[in-house]
């Protein structure tokens, strides 16, 4: 065979092995650690997941439905729940599911929502026996006060702590920012209620005159994710910030955490929300965000699936349209990694099911429950 | 004695220094709601911090008055022109009492349309509306002024 064409066929055996190298390696580099399945469709604006013991889910949706879905995605059962005096408009509706330690044994769940009307309306907590498919004994428990107009910020989420207690935040009302920092009242609170709404007597403010004995902590803007860490026995909360800074923030009883005075957000119109980031008196956050990812969900990953991601805080976003990664190390986030980017969804919720796979929901009106587990 | 009506570039000078001059008003008195409300929360506001705010907020904020003042401002004025032969008023005192009509239902269109409650902190409570639409009405006279040909001036 000719020298030349011997040399020319040896460069092409070269350049296509160079070629495979080049592209195996780089879909090795890029290729996911996780898989995302869609487990349901067709949910309305879903906001909140609870996993039951027979592997079914119980989904709310924003826009009054409590589902509950088979392990493989199927309708089981639709309610509309009669809770007294829903409000569905904007950022208010039907809010959080909770299923406390004792649902096995009473299968009463508790339920956050929006109450009211367009002129006064505020978020309403109430409790509920969950049997097949059904929501009776439905007893409203808690409402917020004072009732405001406009139907932003509400807060919503809850947290069941080992003592049986249940954390509930709540919202600043948006045109109501500075009563986060009124002790007299539940707007940019988180609070400390027993399971069938009464007050708690350790709870930090109880018995002081003026002041709402349900707050545990306050100066939140509008809270959207809590988590307890049973390791550390912190209590992670994350909130809204206005334009830039969102927060994530270890809560402590009795706490102030600053917003309005202490922010790193402006407000959307460009102006200054405080000249203060930071206040004497008032907790800063252990990590923020800028500009906003808008954090709407959050869990403590602690499955066996992905080894790699035990203890790490995972957080949905919904402007952002991602999933917030958050490696933790002695209550310190050492280290962000965005995942989900590629399905550019709004995501809403996530939560640690009990098969150690990771659970969203994607916050539209024909949102998803998606299942996120190994490749 | 002249009587000659203001050129058109005259016009549209008067209009331009009337917005910056409202958009620029409208983003102090923006800042100073905002002040007053947290100088109420905490121990103290320091001067500078507060002269910080307010700089910030002319970069930063002013800006949006500009984009949502030039129609208010434009609207009022040809409103004016078009009323004030019809009901023999001051024109000044008429573009005065018309921008602010404008300003305050534009800041109800916007929060309507808006997804917030409220989109301009100040304007959360009357006395914030009213004091951006006294703004506003500010420009509108500032306009008035400048165009007023020298029969008016002087009459």
């Amino acid at each position: 065979m000719d020298k030349s064409i011997k040399d020319w066929m040896l460069w092409v055996m070269m350049l296509s092995a160079t070629l495979l190298s080049t592209t195996l390696l780089s879909k090795k580099a890029l290729a996911l650690p996780y898989q995302v399945t869609t487990v349901a469709e067709e949910l309305n604006y879903p906001w909140s997941l609870a996993f039951m013991a027979d592997g079914s889910y119980l989904v709310t949706e924003r826009t009054g439905k409590l589902k509950q879905l088979s392990a493989d995605g199927a309708l089981l059962a639709a309610t509309a729940p009669a809770l007294p005096g829903l409000y569905v408009a904007a950022q208010g509706g039907l809010l959080e599911v909770l299923l406390p330690a004792a649902f096995q044994q009473n299968q009463q769940l508790l339920l956050s929502y929006v109450c009211g009307d367009a002129k006064a309306n505020t978020v309403c907590l109430a409790s509920a026996r969950w049997q097949q498919g059904q929501l009776t004994d439905i007893q409203q428990i808690f409402i917020a006060k004072p009732y405001r107009q406009g139907a932003a910020h509400y807060g919503g989420r809850m947290l069941q702590l080992p003592d049986g207690s249940v954390l509930l935040t709540l919202g600043d009302g948006f045109d109501y920012r500075e009563q986060a920092q009124n002790p007299a009242n539940h707007l940019g609170k988180i609070i400390r209620l027993q399971r069938d709404g009464a007050i708690p007597a350790d709870n930090p403010f109880v018995g002081q005159a003026g002041v709402a004995g349900e707050i545990y902590s306050m100066g939140h803007r509008n809270v959207q994710g809590i988590v307890w860490d049973n390791a550390t026995k912190n209590v992670y909360s994350h909130e809204h910030g206005p334009r830039g800074g969102d927060e994530l923030n270890i809560i402590q009883p009795g706490k102030n955490y600053g917003w309005p005075v202490a922010t790193r957000g402006i407000d959307y119109t460009g102006a200054r929300v405080s000249p203060f980031r930071q206040y004497p008196g008032m907790l800063e956050p252990i990590w923020h965000w800028s500009p906003s990812i808008a954090p709407a969900g959050m869990t403590l990953y602690q499955g066996e699936l992905f080894p790699d991601w035990q203890g790490d805080l995972f957080i949905t976003a919904l402007a952002g349209r991602a999933l917030h990664r958050l490696q933790l190390k002695e209550g310190k986030v050492v280290a962000e990694h965005i995942l989900l980017t590629e399905r550019n969804d709004r995501l809403r919720d996530v939560r640690s099911g009990p098969d150690g796979a990771l659970y969203l929901l994607t916050d539209s009106a024909n949102g998803q429950l998606l299942r996120l587990s190994p490749q | 004695m002249n009587t000659a009506q203001p050129t058109f570039t005259r016009k549209v000078l008067a209009f331009i220094i009337a917005l910056i001059i409202a958009a620029a008003l409208s983003s102090v008195m923006q800042s100073q709601f905002n002040l007053v409300a947290i100088a109420a929360l905490v121990d103290q506001l320091p001067f500078g911090d507060w002269l910080y705010t307010v700089w910030f907020d002319l970069q930063s904020f002013a800006p949006i008055m500009l984009v949502i003042l030039a129609p208010v401002l434009l609207l009022s004025l040809i409103a004016v022109r078009l009323l004030q032969p019809l009901i023999n008023i001051n024109a000044l005192w008429l573009a005065v009492v018309i921008t602010m009509l404008a300003l305050l239902l534009a800041l109800s269109l916007i929060n309507m349309l808006a997804p917030m409650p409220t989109l301009i902190a100040a304007s959360r409570s009357v006395a914030g509306s009213v004091a951006l639409a006294l703004c506003a009405a500010a420009g509108a006279a500032i306009y008035v002024s400048l165009t007023r040909n020298s029969e008016a001036a002087n009459g």
